[in-house]
């Protein structure tokens, strides 16, 4: 039997010694879309980051969470490499860098000085390149793949992190991708991307988070949708 | 000749300088004022290893890259919970460190007199002077340092470097160490400003402190990466063309022998200003391209 992806049980987060949310129990199982729903400041951001493996000062953690069967103490960096993908509400913008390059780091080759010199990446570099702009053109962001990302609007930056989730899940690094707010900025046709590139992602077996938070005529975007409850007892 | 085998001498150095300290300042958003240190470190290291110890004098070279590399290391673990201007502040710490060390142990670097008595480079097959023999030979060191950054630049390793400077916690989520790409960049930083340094060593009649001081040599290299403007190898080669210009030009202005040796510094202080209240850190290059576009609207 698979391990679920994501599995939380009576699991809080703490600022300070007081907690954010009320205890929350929940599996995400490969292939599922979760939305995880709550009021601002409730503690979506905060869960997601501390799922990819950001630590922020002064935040701790209650109850028991795994992701992909190993303890929530992993480093983003080692996050990232055992497949888990955070889109930030303001999603990663490496300013000076070309569209193309930005999702180009998405192929998730060696980082290092020594394996870039290696031989075998620059074996790989056309195959990847081709698939880096193929992502590019379905995102509509062909045309701006040598601007630089610090010229792009916040709705073409978020397009440009959905190119790189598709670029990610063609290299087969993708089992956890999270969305914080990702609806914001984007346009109707955008969306329907958006939607596309959700079921394509839940299709390839791997698990989805989306924090939302929703306006009276949204409904959410996973097939569950779980409520953070703003934790109203005493201070642990 | 000795003249323009004084400029090619001065020329390769500052190539070589702009184009190691490039990597670190311009990709990576780290600004090193204590680059004389790390030439020093080549150059003593060759002068101890083959006056005192009588090494042969490609293995005195090979040594000085080798012993950088652990002081790459560790200005990569110095810099790692700071920020891009408490390093650089911290660099400037070291630089006067530094100097200290090299003026005042006079065991070990000869003090304020040195320590003389390299041999002569000379080339094989090649009628040039010694001076430019090493002026050939760094050359050559910069060029193959150039290509490297040119091929880096475009690979997984030069983008993760830009990432991280751009980006830090966004690169941590992409799977990039930023500790570790910064690692990479300062080894590959202090290795070439070594060997630069080792090198030029066989030029010097001495090798002694001042060559090595701030404002002489670590600060018109990082000036030359500013006005250079891009992230492109080609930028730094091209500020450190210009700030030899400058140099040049300041030289043969009319000036009292008193002032003479701060008026090229001046100069290209003044350059410096002028082109970062025209276009803050973006160079020369990107100045020049708006007055051709300026230029082109008015014709």
């Amino acid at each position: 039997m698979r391990k679920p992806v994501v599995q939380l049980e009576d699991f809080t987060l703490l600022r300070e010694g007081i907690p954010l949310f009320n205890p929350l129990s929940l599996t995400i199982d490969a292939g599922q879309t979760i939305s995880v729903l709550g009021e601002n400041g409730v503690g979506k951001t905060t869960l997601l980051n501390q799922l990819a493996g950001l630590r922020r000062p002064g935040i701790q953690y209650r109850g028991r969470c795994s992701v992909l069967a190993s303890a929530t103490n992993k480093k983003a960096v080692e996050s990232a490499w055992m497949g888990v993908m955070l889109i930030r509400q303001m999603p990663t913008s490496y300013k000076r860098l070309t569209v193309l390059d930005q999702v180009l780091l998405s192929t998730m080759k060696p980082y290092s000085l020594w394996a870039s010199v290696s031989i075998s990446v620059r074996k790989s570099r056309m195959d990847t390149r081709q698939r880096a702009m193929n992502a590019l053109d379905e995102m509509g962001l062909a045309n701006e793949a040598a601007t630089l990302v610090e010229h792009l609007s916040l709705g073409q930056r978020r397009c440009l992190a959905l190119a790189s989730v598709r670029v990610r899940l063609e290299s087969g690094h993708l089992q956890l991708l999270m969305l914080d707010e990702p609806m914001s900025g984007l346009d109707e046709s955008r969306r329907l991307i958006f939607n596309q590139v959700l079921r394509d992602v839940a299709a390839r077996g791997c698990a989805t988070m989306v924090a939302e938070h929703l306006g009276i005529s949204q409904s959410p975007l996973g097939e569950t949708a779980i409520t953070l409850q703003a934790y109203s007892g005493e201070a642990l | 000749m000795n003249y323009f085998a004084d400029l090619a001498l001065r020329l390769a150095l500052l190539l070589n300088l702009a184009l190691a300290l490039n990597i670190p300042f311009r990709w990576g958003g780290r600004l090193i004022l204590s680059q004389g240190i790390f030439v020093a470190m080549g150059a003593y290291v060759v002068a101890i290893s083959i006056v005192r110890w009588d090494l042969h004098p490609a293995l005195a070279v090979l040594l000085a890259g080798l012993i950088a590399v652990p002081s790459g290391w560790l200005l990569a673990r110095i810099a790692a919970p700071l920020s891009a201007a408490t390093f650089a502040l911290l660099t400037f710490l070291l630089a006067l460190a530094g100097m200290e060390i090299l003026e005042n142990w006079d065991s070990l670097t000869g003090g304020r007199s040195g320590i003389g008595g390299l041999h002569n480079l000379f080339l094989p097959g090649l009628n040039a002077s010694p001076k430019m023999s090493v002026a050939l030979v760094l050359l050559l060191l910069g060029l193959l340092f150039f290509l490297l950054a040119r091929f880096l630049f475009q690979t997984q390793f030069g983008r993760a470097v830009r990432a991280s400077r751009d980006d830090a916690t966004g690169a941590e989520l992409d799977g990039i160490s930023v500790i570790r790409v910064e690692r990479d960049v300062f080894i590959l930083f202090a290795v070439h400003s070594a060997l630069a340094g080792a090198l030029w060593a066989f030029a010097l009649p001495r090798v002694i402190p001042e060559y090595f001081d701030f404002a002489v040599l670590s600060l018109p290299i990082v000036l030359a990466c500013i006005l250079g403007g891009g992230e492109q190898p080609r930028h730094a080669l091209l500020g450190a063309l210009l700030v030899l210009a400058l140099d040049e030009g300041a030289q043969r202005l009319p000036t009292t022998p008193e002032v003479r040796a701060d008026v090229p510094l001046l100069v290209v202080g003044i350059a410096y200003v002028v082109v970062t209240l025209i276009n803050g850190d973006s160079g020369v290059l990107s100045t020049a391209n708006r007055f051709k576009a300026r230029l082109r609207r008015y014709m």
